[in-house]
C-alpha cells in the first residue's frame, strides 16, 4: 500500500513539475524522469524514496523554465508568438499611459474636462444684513474670516475690482480688472494652469478675458489666447478666456489677472479696498464628503444670492481650445506621418508578397496589424507629450514643435516596423517566421534562386526571399504547404 | 577556459562520474551521492555547455528488459579535456567516484 502511495506521489510530482517544462523539451524531459522513477520503483528500495527522486524534478524543470525564460530560443524574437506581441505592445501602452497620468500637468490634457456650472458658485458676504453694497468685502477681512476656517480655504476666492488701462495693439482701453488669486478652480484656470505657471515664470501677468470683452475687442478670435498686453505698464500674458456665466458676476469684470505673491499680500492688507468672495458649491466637489458636510452649513448661512445660471457654457471655447491641443498636434502629426509612410517604404522597402490573399485569412491577418497600430498610437502619443513637458520652461512654442517632431518620427517608425513585422508572420497562424536560411548562391542564378528561405514554425508554409528578381522568384513570395507536411513539424 | 573556470566541484563529479561509466541520471546520483535535485540540473548546463551529450538507447533494449526507455549521457571531447585539467585541481577526484563503485548498467 505504502509504495503503492509513494509511486503516485512520485508520479503527481513528475506530472506537476513537467507543466513547468518548455513545451518542446516537456515529452523527452518527461520520459526520462518516468524511466528514472520506474527503476527506483522496481529496485525495492525504501519507501519514500520514488517521492524523494521525484521532488528532485521539480528542481530541474524549474531550471529549464527559468533557462528559457532568460534565453529565448535564438531563431525566434519574445515578439514572435502573437499573443506575445500584442502584450508587448500593450504593456508598453499602458506605462506610457500611466507616466502620462502621473504628471499632473501632463493629466490634465489628456483626461476629459471637468465641468464647472455657473451654478457651482455663489456670491457671498460676510454681512448677514444683505444690501447689494455688502457684497464688498475689504481683503483683510475676508482673509480673516477665511484663516478661521481653514475647511473654506479650497472653497472660497476673493477677487478685487480695479479701473485700469488695457493696451492692446498700441490702443489703450479704460477697463475693469479684476484682481483674483491664483485658484485651481475659479474660471477655467484649471484647464490652463500649465499657461499660467509659464506665464508666471515669464514673470508677466497670466489674464482671463472675459467672455463679452473677447467678443467685442477680439471678434471672437481663438488665436488671441498666448497674446502679450500691457495691464497699466505691466506686461500680461492672456492665457483663457472665461466662461460666459462669468460675465454674471458682480462686480462687471472686462478681464481677470491673476495675483502674484506680492500683490497677494498687499490685498490682504488693505482695509479699505473691497472685492467680492465667490464660494464655490460642495456639490461641485468631488471625494470630499466630510467637509462638504461643513461647506453646506457655511453655503446656507452666508450665501445671499446664486449666479443666475443663465449660460451653461462650463468653459470657454479657447480654454477648451488650449486643452485639446496636444492631441491637435498628435493628430496632424499622424496625417502628415501617414502621408510620408509611402515615401519612406520607397527608401526603406517592406515586402507585402506574404500578405494573404484570401477572403478567410484576411480579417484574422489585418485586424492583428490594425490591433497593433492601435496600441503603438497611445505610446507616439504620451511619450512626445512626456519629453516635450521636460522643455516647458523654454517657450510653448519649442515646447508644441518638439511634441510635433517626435509625434510624427514615432508615428513614422511605428507604421513602418508594423508592416515590416506583419509582412514576417505567417498568414494563417499570425507567428514569426523562423529558421532563416540562405539558400543557393548568386553566382548562379541561372541554374537556381538564391535569397533567404524562412519558414512558418507551424509548417504553414515558407516564405522565399530572393537577392534580386529573377524568373525563379520576382519578388518575396509565399508558399503554402498543405496538412501532408504538418507532421513535419510536430515539436 | 571559459567553461572550465565555470567549472563547480559538483559538475566535475558528474563528469567524472560519467567519465567511469555511470552514465544515466539515476546512477550518476548513487556514484555521487548528490540528490536528483542537483544531478539533473547539473546535467542539463553541461549538455547546454556541449561537455556532455545524450542520447536514449535502443527500443529493442528497454523492451527486452522491459522498462521504460533510457537517456545515456557521454562526455564530449571538450568534456574530456575539462575533465582532465579538473583531476589536476582536484585529486582526490578518482578516489571519490570510482569505476569500481560502478554497478553494472
Amino acid at each position: 500500500m505504502r509504495r503503492r502511495l509513494d509511486a503516485a506521489f512520485a508520479q503527481a510530482i513528475l506530472w506537476t513539475a513537467a507543466r513547468l517544462v518548455p513545451r518542446c523539451q516537456r515529452q523527452d524531459w518527461f520520459a526520462e524522469w518516468r524511466g528514472e522513477v520506474f527503476q527506483i520503483q522496481r529496485t525495492n528500495r525504501p519507501t519514500c524514496e520514488a517521492t524523494r527522486f521525484a521532488a528532485g524534478a521539480l528542481q530541474d524543470a524549474f531550471w529549464l523554465r527559468c533557462e528559457s525564460i532568460s534565453k529565448p530560443s535564438s531563431h525566434t524574437s519574445a515578439l514572435g508568438e502573437p499573443r506575445a506581441c500584442l502584450a508587448a505592445l500593450g504593456t508598453l501602452s499602458a506605462i506610457a499611459v500611466l507616466a502620462v497620468l502621473l504628471i499632473p500637468a501632463l493629466r490634465r490634457q489628456i483626461l476629459p474636462l471637468p465641468t464647472l456650472e455657473a451654478e457651482d458658485f455663489q456670491p457671498l458676504s460676510l454681512n448677514p444684513s444683505f444690501r447689494d453694497s455688502d457684497l464688498l468685502v475689504a481683503g483683510r477681512d475676508y482673509f480673516s474670516w477665511r484663516n478661521s476656517r481653514p475647511f473654506t480655504a479650497t472653497r472660497s476666492i476673493y477677487y478685487q475690482p480695479a479701473a485700469s488701462t488695457l493696451q492692446i495693439d498700441s490702443k489703450n482701453r479704460d477697463l475693469t480688472i479684476a484682481w483674483i488669486e491664483d485658484h485651481p478652480f475659479i474660471l477655467g484656470a484649471e484647464q490652463t494652469s500649465s499657461a499660467v505657471q509659464t506665464a508666471q515664470g515669464l514673470n508677466v501677468l497670466p489674464l482671463i478675458l472675459s467672455y463679452g470683452l473677447w467678443k467685442r475687442q477680439f471678434y471672437g478670435n481663438s488665436s488671441v489666447v498666448g497674446q502679450q498686453v500691457l495691464i497699466g505698464s505691466k506686461r500680461a500674458i492672456i492665457v483663457a478666456i472665461a466662461p460666459q456665466w462669468a460675465s454674471e458676476l458682480p462686480g462687471s469684470i472686462d478681464a481677470w489677472v491673476f495675483c502674484s505673491p506680492q500683490k497677494m499680500r498687499t490685498i490682504e492688507a488693505q482695509r479699505f479696498a473691497y472685492g467680492y468672495i465667490l464660494m464655490r458649491k460642495p456639490s461641485s466637489l468631488t471625494g470630499d464628503r466630510k467637509d462638504g458636510d461643513v461647506g453646506d452649513v457655511i453655503v446656507e448661512h452666508l450665501s445671499r444670492e446664486t449666479v443666475a445660471p443663465t449660460s451653461k457654457i462650463t468653459l470657454s471655447g479657447l480654454a477648451r481650445e488650449h486643452h485639446k491641443l496636444p492631441l491637435q498636434i498628435f493628430l496632424k502629426s499622424t496625417k502628415l506621418a501617414m502621408l510620408v509612410t509611402p515615401f519612406l517604404l520607397l527608401i526603406w522597402p517592406v515586402s507585402f508578397e506574404s500578405f494573404p490573399h484570401s477572403r478567410r485569412v484576411d480579417g484574422r491577418f489585418i485586424g492583428f496589424f490594425i490591433l497593433k497600430i492601435l496600441l503603438l498610437f497611445p505610446v507616439a502619443y504620451c511619450i512626445p507629450l512626456e519629453v516635450a513637458e521636460l522643455f516647458t520652461g523654454i517657450s510653448p512654442d519649442a515646447t508644441h514643435c518638439l511634441q510635433a517632431f517626435l509625434t510624427f518620427a514615432m508615428v513614422l517608425i511605428s507604421v513602418h516596423w508594423c508592416l515590416r513585422d506583419q509582412s514576417q508572420r505567417c498568414p494563417n497562424c499570425l507567428r514569426r517566421f523562423s529558421h532563416p536560411a540562405y539558400v543557393g548562391q548568386s553566382s548562379r542564378s541561372l541554374l537556381a534562386w538564391s535569397g533567404m528561405e524562412l519558414i512558418c514554425r507551424n509548417g504553414h508554409g515558407l516564405l522565399h526571399v530572393p537577392n534580386h528578381a529573377t524568373s525563379w522568384f520576382p519578388g518575396a513570395s509565399w508558399l503554402k504547404l498543405d496538412s501532408s507536411w504538418q507532421n513535419l513539424f510536430q515539436p | 577556459m571559459a567553461a572550465e573556470a565555470k567549472l563547480s566541484h559538483t559538475a566535475t563529479m558528474i563528469l567524472q562520474a560519467i567519465s567511469v561509466g555511470y552514465i544515466y541520471g539515476l546512477s550518476v546520483m548513487q556514484a555521487t551521492g548528490l540528490p536528483s535535485g542537483t544531478v539533473y540540473p547539473a546535467m542539463r548546463r553541461l549538455e547546454r555547455d556541449s561537455l556532455i551529450t545524450s542520447k536514449w538507447e535502443n527500443q529493442s533494449i528497454a523492451d527486452a528488459e522491459q522498462r521504460p526507455l533510457r537517456k545515456y549521457y557521454k562526455l564530449t571531447a571538450a568534456g574530456k579535456a575539462i575533465l582532465e585539467s579538473a583531476r589536476k585541481r582536484y585529486p582526490l577526484l578518482a578516489k571519490i567516484v570510482s569505476p569500481s563503485e560502478m554497478e553494472r548498467v
